[in-house]
């Protein structure tokens, strides 16, 4: 599981991708015991503060 | 690097159509953001998944969901009539207009293929059967194969895909067989685990991938023409105590439901053969 700041994930995020050599992140951000509301605000961040900045992996 | 969405669907707290109007809206947002694909367990008698005919659900994302591509993840073959499953294949790629990503597995789940009655000695001969079975009728005009478990003769097949010669086949592997077999047969690739386990997983795969000479339906759009990806259960909030609050229960009841059969069935032989690691409820910031 990598949970935290958008820093906090996009740190593993490019760790993991060097280690592994991957060129797609199957993301699972809605599981589990959340709400609705707390997986959209997950979506959110997810998808205007990691998204662009691991695009270029 | 792209990103694509998972889904078991697992059973939580509210009614399951309550459950089922969420996820909807969830893939829409997704779609919204740009992700890939959103890719569909298929599991069996177990509150891990409660969309077992992926089909019907993916149908309705389809029609929640306008650019993000969809399919299973995988759909156990051994567990359908090859000739309906590729009717469903071309409903579905008609339905989304040409989005539909098939993945295909034998089912890693002994529990699950028995309650269906599936030996799970015999589930990878019947899965390449099926395999072989399914690639030869989304292609044929009048279908015949012949095949040990499976046979048609003179088949009308009026349906077609929307994408020729059909959509592309994706494999997630949890083991070194199933990887190398993905990659012998240029499928688009997953992986899950710690990221040592994934990259046994991945390496193997890149192996027979290499050997065959590529992916045999590329995609442009991923470097190389392959997809190569990892499963990350993912939390993004304001400060990482916020993201470890919600990310902790949510994790610790996905992990409940991940291994609710394996935990049912633990004294039994079944259990011995369920090659998976038991991810255990320790939880780390950096491993799933």
């Amino acid at each position: 599981m990598i949970a935290g700041t958008p820093d906090t994930v996009i740190a593993v995020i490019e760790r993991q991708t060097a280690e592994l050599g991957i060129n797609y992140l199957l993301s699972y951000l809605f599981f589990g015991e959340m709400t609705l509301v707390q997986a959209l605000r997950s979506l959110q961040l997810f998808r205007t503060e990691v998204m662009p900045r691991i695009a270029h992996l | 690097m792209k990103v694509g969405l998972f889904d078991h669907v697992e059973q939580a707290d509210r009614p399951l159509a309550t459950l089922f109007d969420e996820r909807l809206t969830f893939a829409a947002a997704a779609d919204e953001a740009g992700i890939y694909c959103l890719h569909v367990a298929e599991h069996h008698c177990t509150p891990l998944n409660m969309v077992p005919v992926p089909g019907v659900y993916l149908a309705a994302v389809a029609r929640a969901t306008r650019r993000m591509r969809l399919g299973p993840l995988v759909y156990l073959l051994p567990l359908y009539s090859p000739l309906r499953l590729i009717e469903e294949i071309c409903m579905l790629d008609q339905l989304s207009h040409g989005r539909f990503e098939v993945g295909v597995g034998r089912g890693v789940s002994p529990f699950e293929l028995n309650y269906h009655k599936i030996d799970h000695d015999q589930s990878r001969d019947i899965f390449i059967d099926a395999f072989r079975c399914i690639s030869a009728g989304l292609t044929a005009e009048t279908f015949s194969y012949t095949g040990a478990h499976f046979n048609y003769k003179d088949v009308p097949m009026p349906l077609r895909p929307v994408q020729q010669p059909h959509p592309a086949f994706w494999y997630g592997s949890s083991n070194t067989i199933g990887a190398t077999w993905a990659g012998e047969h240029g499928m688009h690739f997953l992986s899950l685990g710690p990221t040592s386990f994934a990259k046994t997983n991945i390496d193997a795969f890149r192996s027979a991938l290499a050997k065959r000479g590529g992916a045999a339906f590329p995609k442009a759009e991923f470097r190389g023409g392959t997809a190569i990806g990892v499963l990350r259960n993912i939390v993004v909030a304001d400060t990482d105590v916020e993201a470890h609050r919600i990310a902790r229960p949510a994790m610790t009841h996905h992990l409940d439901m991940l291994n609710w059969l394996r935990d049912m069935h633990s004294s039994s032989d079944l259990a011995a053969r369920l090659s998976v690691p038991r991810l255990s409820k320790k939880i780390s910031r950096t491993e799933p």
